[in-house]
């Protein structure tokens, strides 16, 4: 049996770049009749006007207003996405500290895409699974175990560089070590890994992440 | 009478407009900026110069790789270090991969859709062939910003010095067999957009752009009304406002707004578009009258884009040395600064970079924060038979805004 879903995108603090990926790997399936859009930021109307099967939520939480719209969204989305560094570490703006809340610190989610930005990949998979009305897998992979896949030659043991591979979640198909250069985090941490390790390499390693400090350090929760 | 559209939809970020309407015409107009301050200008500030193109990248999802090549660019010119001149062309070449992916997106999906109706074709058809056009388009052109800079959004390829490593040949070959077949959807395109109906207001508002001998894309001199010069001159004399009803500050030239993007590039540079594109704009008779003909113009410039493109990347099997380094420290403070073509117009940087290599202050002006006070003014145009109905207000005054494809991200950072 497949669904058609009504998705819907909600953007808060952040950059469009996840909702832009998510356009993209949706217009397929729009053109073929299998997703609708509902209110969708930067493509139509963003004012929420109804009910909608799948929600994607971009960014962090700065203001007042963002926090009341989202927790306004979570009551009319049945499956909530939290996707990007932002939504969920916190992104650039967490840098500064106490600038932005994570969507978590707000409201339940139903499932996480790490990335800055996430790869259409991912939204195909999650949208090819709920149409199926299956739950799509949970991520657990680390960037080490895709290097390796893909056959990238690893540019710290060679290279001598940092890289945050061994603590990241995979999915990005090893994009920074296939371009001669250590992972600098935008992906954000694998669960159950440490960075303990490579701070003792290089305690300045963290420095170079895009995401929140702390919550690489905390973990995933 | 007031007009109000709280959120408005199709542009890049969180923002509305108001207009209030008296017996005389337009009396106020506003466009709110809602979208949340994100600091990143100050977030910059104690940071190494090198990791300075992957987090200004950060600021926009549209426009990112204009962000990591003009901080390149703006580091490297003050640090003395200019990369090879195939290095340059290359990340020129991904910086109008990103022109193309998102005048695609804002063409065919943003800003057609405001004026289809009023077209000769069919609204639905044109729909539909609009939306199947800019996927081809898109994803040639961001597969192959992944081929040069790993990714389309927020490339990891780009740093001070050049760029990390060689581009993906084999994956350049695969995408040149397609190009043929892209740069036709591109010409259809533009076709399309030329049927449409264009209203003939607001008239074309007095700009500026980049300088150089091509086109309009990158360097350190700008041109603005009468202005031309260095850049840095320029944005030190211009001056920014923040109205209170807006998170994104407003840019002027003695008091005057002014347009950046495919109007002024194309008034001033036409002749120098690839002759390709200005063929197809002559054969249709087109000559620029109001800024809603800058659909037109963009439509011609992913033409002259991918054609930029094609030329360069056929050449890279030419060259085996991608990897280039600048010097870690320039061991003095320096500013730095350097002015990019951006899809929607010019973005200005400027770096004060200390002995040590770290940042010292950064300034990031993107085009949106002139073009929010243009259309602010481009207001006072709308025709005042589409005044009296509530519906052709906020569909002009929506359209006002789009011709500029507004990037609120950008405005606010």
């Amino acid at each position: 049996m497949v669904r058609k879903l009504k998705v819907a995108g909600l953007k808060l603090a952040s950059c469009s770049g996840c909702l832009a990926t998510i356009a993209d790997a949706l217009l397929p399936y729009i053109l073929k009749g299998d997703v609708e859009l509902g209110c969708f930021a930067l493509l139509t109307d963003p004012e929420m006007d109804g009910e909608y099967d799948v929600g994607f939520v971009e960014g962090s939480v700065a203001t007042e207003e963002q926090e009341a719209e989202l927790k306004e969204f979570r009551k009319r989305v049945k499956f909530l996405i939290a996707v990007g560094a932002c939504a969920l570490f916190g992104g650039p703006q967490s840098i500064n500290p106490g600038i932005a809340k994570l969507v978590e610190d707000v409201v339940g989610v139903d499932y996480r895409i790490p990335g800055c930005p996430i790869e259409e990949w991912q939204v195909k998979e999650v949208i090819n699974h709920l149409m199926r009305g299956t739950r799509p897998p949970k991520e657990t992979e680390t960037l080490c175990t895709e290097c390796r896949r893909m056959n990238v030659q690893c540019v710290a043991i060679t290279e001598g560089l940092t890289c945050l591979g061994p603590a990241v979640m995979a999915g990005c198909s090893a994009l920074c070590p296939s371009f001669g250069r250590g992972c600098y985090g935008c992906r954000g941490p694998s669960p159950g890994t440490s960075v303990k390790p490579i701070l003792e390499l290089d305690p300045n390693a963290l420095n170079k992440a895009i995401v929140s400090q702390e919550k690489v350090r905390r973990g995933w929760r | 009478m007031e007009v109000k559209i709280h959120r408005l939809g199709r542009v890049e970020g969180d923002g509305g407009i108001e207009i209030v309407i008296g017996p005389a015409g337009i009396e106020e107009s506003r466009v709110y900026v809602y979208e949340a301050k994100r600091y990143i200008e100050k977030a910059l500030r104690g940071r190494h110069y090198s990791e300075v193109p992957d987090i200004t990248s950060r600021v926009c999802g549209l426009c990112p790789t204009s962000y990591s090549v003009v901080s390149s660019t703006a580091i490297e010119k003050c640090l003395g270090c200019e990369p090879p001149e195939h290095v340059v062309r290359l990340r020129r070449a991904a910086q109008l991969c990103e022109w193309v992916n998102s005048h695609a997106v804002h063409v065919a999906l943003l800003h057609a859709p405001d004026l289809i109706k009023f077209g000769k074709r069919d609204p639905e058809w044109a729909r539909i062939e609009l939306a199947k056009a800019a996927y081809t388009i898109r994803k040639w052109s961001k597969t192959m910003s992944k081929a040069l800079v790993g990714r389309a959004i927020h490339p990891v390829n780009i740093k001070v010095g050049g760029l990390w490593s060689s581009p993906k040949a084999g994956l350049v070959k695969t995408l040149l067999r397609s190009f043929d077949e892209v740069l036709s959807t591109a010409t259809r395109l533009l076709e399309i957009v030329l049927e449409l109906k264009r209203p003939e207001w607001p008239p074309l508002r007095e700009g500026g752009s980049v300088l150089e001998e091509s086109y309009p894309l990158l360097g350190q001199e700008v041109v603005l009304m009468n202005y031309s010069g260095d850049a840095l001159s320029l944005y030190t004399m211009l001056e920014k406002e923040k109205p209170p009803y807006s998170n994104a500050p407003r840019l002027r030239h003695k008091g005057k707004a002014f347009s950046l993007g495919p109007i002024p590039r194309y008034m001033r540079f036409d002749h120098r578009l690839r002759p390709e594109a200005r063929d197809l704009l002559k054969q249709a008779g087109f000559t620029p009258r109001s800024m809603a003909d800058s659909i037109v113009i963009r439509a011609a410039e992913i033409i002259h884009a991918l054609l930029e493109v094609r030329d360069t990347v056929e050449e890279i099997d030419r060259y085996r040395v991608w990897n280039t380094e600048c010097p870690k420290a320039p061991g003095e403070e320096k500013v730095c600064f350097a002015a990019i073509e951006a899809p929607r117009g010019i973005l200005y940087h400027r770096y004060v970079i200390g002995a040590d290599g770290r940042v010292i202050e950064a300034e990031l002006l993107p085009p949106t924060v002139a073009n929010l006070a243009a259309a602010e003014e481009d207001m006072n145009h709308i025709p005042s038979e589409l005044l009296r109905s509530r519906e052709t207000a906020e569909w002009a005054s929506a359209l006002i805004v789009r011709n500029y494809d507004p990037c609120i991200s950008c405005a606010t950072r």
